[in-house]
């Protein structure tokens, strides 16, 4: 017995040395996604390390899982030294000081901003820390299949169109040629509401994450209610997509519009290009139409997603500069590409559009975000926390309304009630 | 004193059986560490969750009863969700129960072809609660998949998305439940075996006819398989999850948000495991009232054979 005892002890504590000896300079990477992102990230990640001596070590999972790995770490205090973060939980590793604040390292140089416009950094500040680096921009647009316009005889829509002229195009569409469109954003409501209560130059939430600042006013709750109730209509006459159908579409080839069978369709616009692979031709993309009676434009830029840095790395300097360099370097862009939305650093977007390795689709992104970023001026920040049940009830309302559950006005007023009781105040 | 002379034993013999003792816990020790460390300190721990506010990422703060509180008297989705799992417990599991029962039936024949067909029926059960077995349910239940083209074949014209149709999403779920119907199945198998053929025989020379030697003698001889079947089944039917997040993820319009969904989506993507916490002890207390109605009820309609006086 004791000679089995002593046996285990002395292999662990060998491991234990192994273990030790390896930890010198090591860094541990954790971000979700698909096997793409995966090799492209590995990819570009091996060679940082290579060349500056580093071990990297890998933590990749799906979306479903990684959150609940998180969490679980967080608790172990074993988190990552790096991570991938969302926009909608960003707040809660903030605000719960389980990732640190960049800017002493963007102040001392290892976050190099010379090519990067501070004004974008607001995507991901927390409580006026810099809680996470947002690694690329994103935007919401309109994709249209042009041979389905031209088949109909219909004008390809412009960047300044009205809510009013958007339904219209969808009608005609459908009439001259029995094709219909898709519902918007059927998957997550908020991102077309967030573009209408824009257009009356409202924040979607208030500042301070207690309250939706534009629910008060009853011209933006008209003008909500309308919209939704325009796509029901459509629903109903059949110009839009049969919700049934379109809600269970879960990969790209399910969607119609990658099949040619659909005019139109809201989308996130770093799926461009994947939609345009799937469809084997080149789609449209215009901005989201405006509200007839609002003064502004609906759009809006997002974080993609942020590199953060967690609080029990020991060695924040090196997680900040290999943050850096996924950042700035136009070696890891030339791997990565915009999977993880349109770099903020000018010299990385040149880098792109220039490359004789850009695709055409990545071109259009490219173009059409620095359109919006005309429009828009900066990004927007991370939602509040205890945000996310409440957009899971808009969700839900709005697909009750595609359904024929619920009228547009209940909606509205479900969502809003249930929002002022969800978020802190 | 006398009590412990009467009792004492030789030492070499208190040794020997003390090292008995030591195997016999070493053979058990690894299922006894991961039932300690994984079943029962996480039992304890969620109990004492469900009185406090945590996130997971910050250190949890005592709320006293406001969990609960908040659970029975502001929380529409709670009671939605419960109605939800009440459904599908009611109608999948006398139906997954029923199923098996059949299938059992027709397999306790003398055949060489048995022990195929029984791999052949257990197989969906092993394929379980899986990822893929999920992904294929969609496949097979979406407006264009294997149900509606199966249907067009015979000449129904269907048009339905059953697994985002408001009315037939839970039912899809529930088909996918019975279609699981493996293991229960086996063990009415194993029970149809132990009921003396004489008694088959005795009753077909009185005249007894297949529906009467059914329910006159299989089906009383088998109430106590029932009644574990109907236990274990009803207690994993409430739990039920991975088929509602992977194939409809609660929708549409949360008429498949199940119970287990709905706490998993409170405590994972809202942030808010103390109340997840408390709705996995509201379950329990749930489950163990019906699994308490079961058994108080078994005593009139459980028969077991060595109770005949």
């Amino acid at each position: 017995m004791k000679k089995i005892i002593s046996l285990v002890l002395c292999v662990a504590m060998l491991t234990c040395m192994v273990a030790v000896s390896s930890a010198e300079t090591s860094l541990r990477v954790a971000w979700w996604g698909g096997q793409e992102r995966h090799n492209q990230t590995i990819e570009a990640l091996d060679a940082y390390g290579a060349a500056n001596d580093i071990k990297m070590e890998y933590e990749y999972t799906s979306w479903t899982s990684y959150f609940e790995n998180l969490a679980t770490q967080a608790v172990g205090h074993n988190l990552p030294d790096m991570l991938q973060m969302s926009t909608t939980d960003i707040i809660n590793y903030s605000t719960n000081g389980q990732i640190v604040d960049l800017k002493p390292y963007v102040e001392s140089g290892i976050i190099d901003l010379s090519n990067i416009e501070e004004s974008s950094l607001s995507g991901g500040m927390v409580n006026g820390q810099l809680a996470g680096f947002t690694t690329g921009t994103n935007t919401v647009t309109v994709i249209y299949n042009k041979k389905i316009f031209d088949q109909a005889g219909v004008a390809y829509p412009s960047n300044d169109w009205t809510w009013s002229e958007y339904i219209d195009t969808v009608k005609k569409i459908y009439e001259a040629t029995g094709i219909q469109s898709d519902i918007p954003f059927l998957s997550e409501a908020r991102w077309v509401v967030e573009s209408w209560v824009r257009c009356y130059g409202y924040d979607f939430f208030s500042e301070d994450g207690q309250s939706l600042p534009w629910a008060e006013d009853e011209k933006v709750l008209a003008g909500v209610a309308k919209a939704i109730q325009d796509i029901a209509d459509g629903v109903k006459a059949g110009y839009f997509i049969d919700p049934e159908i379109q809600i269970a579409w879960s990969t790209t080839e399910e969607n119609y519009i990658v099949q040619g069978k659909s005019a139109m369709a809201f989308l996130l616009s770093n799926y461009y290009g994947v939609y345009c692979t799937a469809l084997g031709d080149e789609l449209g993309m215009a901005m989201l139409p405006k509200m007839d009676d609002g003064e502004k434009s609906g759009m809006y830029l997002n974080s993609n997603m942020y590199w953060c840095i967690s609080s029990n790395c020991t060695q924040p300097e090196v997680a900040a500069a290999a943050l850096n360099y996924m950042i700035n370097s136009t070696d890891a862009a030339a791997v990565i590409k915009t999977d993880r939305g349109i770099s903020l650093s000018s010299e990385v977007r040149n880098f792109l559009a220039t490359s004789k390795d850009t695709d055409a689709y990545t071109a259009n992104v490219l173009n059409y975000v620095s359109d919006v970023s005309g429009v828009v001026a900066a990004v927007n920040p991370a939602d509040p926390a205890h945000s996310a049940e409440p957009i899971s009830v808009l969700k839900n309302d709005y697909t009750a309304v595609m359904y024929g559950e619920m009228t547009a006005e209940d909606c509205v007023a479900d969502f809003v009630e249930q929002a002022t009781a969800l978020l802190p105040n | 004193m006398t009590k412990q002379t009467q009792v004492s034993l030789s030492p070499a013999l208190r040794r020997r059986r003390l090292t008995e003792t030591g195997i016999g816990y070493l053979f058990i020790g690894p299922w006894l560490f991961c039932f300690l460390a994984f079943n029962l300190v996480p039992f304890v721990i969620s109990f004492v969750l469900s009185f406090m506010d945590y996130n997971m990422l910050s250190a949890p703060t005592f709320v006293g009863l406001s969990n609960y509180v908040k659970l029975f008297t502001g929380d529409k989705l709670f009671k939605t969700s419960l109605g939800v799992t009440f459904r599908f417990v009611f109608i999948a599991i006398p139906l997954r129960l029923a199923f098996a029962l059949l299938v059992a039936l027709i397999l306790n024949r003398q055949s060489k072809m048995v022990p195929l067909y029984r791999v052949v029926y257990y197989l969906p059960s092993i394929l379980g609660g899986s990822v893929a077995v999920s992904v294929m349910w969609r496949y097979c239940f979406s407006k264009t998949g294997v149900l509606n083209t199966a249907l067009q074949a015979i000449g129904i014209a269907s048009n339905i998305s059953w697994i985002s149709n408001k009315d037939t999403a839970l039912w899809s779920l529930i088909l996918l439940f019975i279609w699981q119907f493996g293991s229960p199945m086996l063990i009415f198998l194993s029970g149809l075996k132990q009921i003396p053929k004489s008694y088959y025989e005795a009753a077909e020379c009185d005249g007894a006819g297949p529906l009467v030697r059914f329910f006159r003698i299989t089906l009383p001889l088998l109430t106590p398989i029932i009644f574990f079947n109907l236990v274990m089944q009803m207690i994993g039917g409430f739990m039920v999850f991975s088929q509602a997040m992977i194939i409809t993820d609660g929708g549409p319009m949360n008429r498949t948000l199940v119970y287990a969904l709905y706490l998993y989506r409170q405590s994972f993507a809202y942030y808010k495991m103390g109340y997840g916490c408390a709705m996995a002890w509201v379950l329990m207390t749930i489950i163990g009232f019906f699994t308490l109605l079961v058994f108080r009820s078994s005593s009139a309609w459980v028969f077991y054979e060595n109770e005949i006086k």
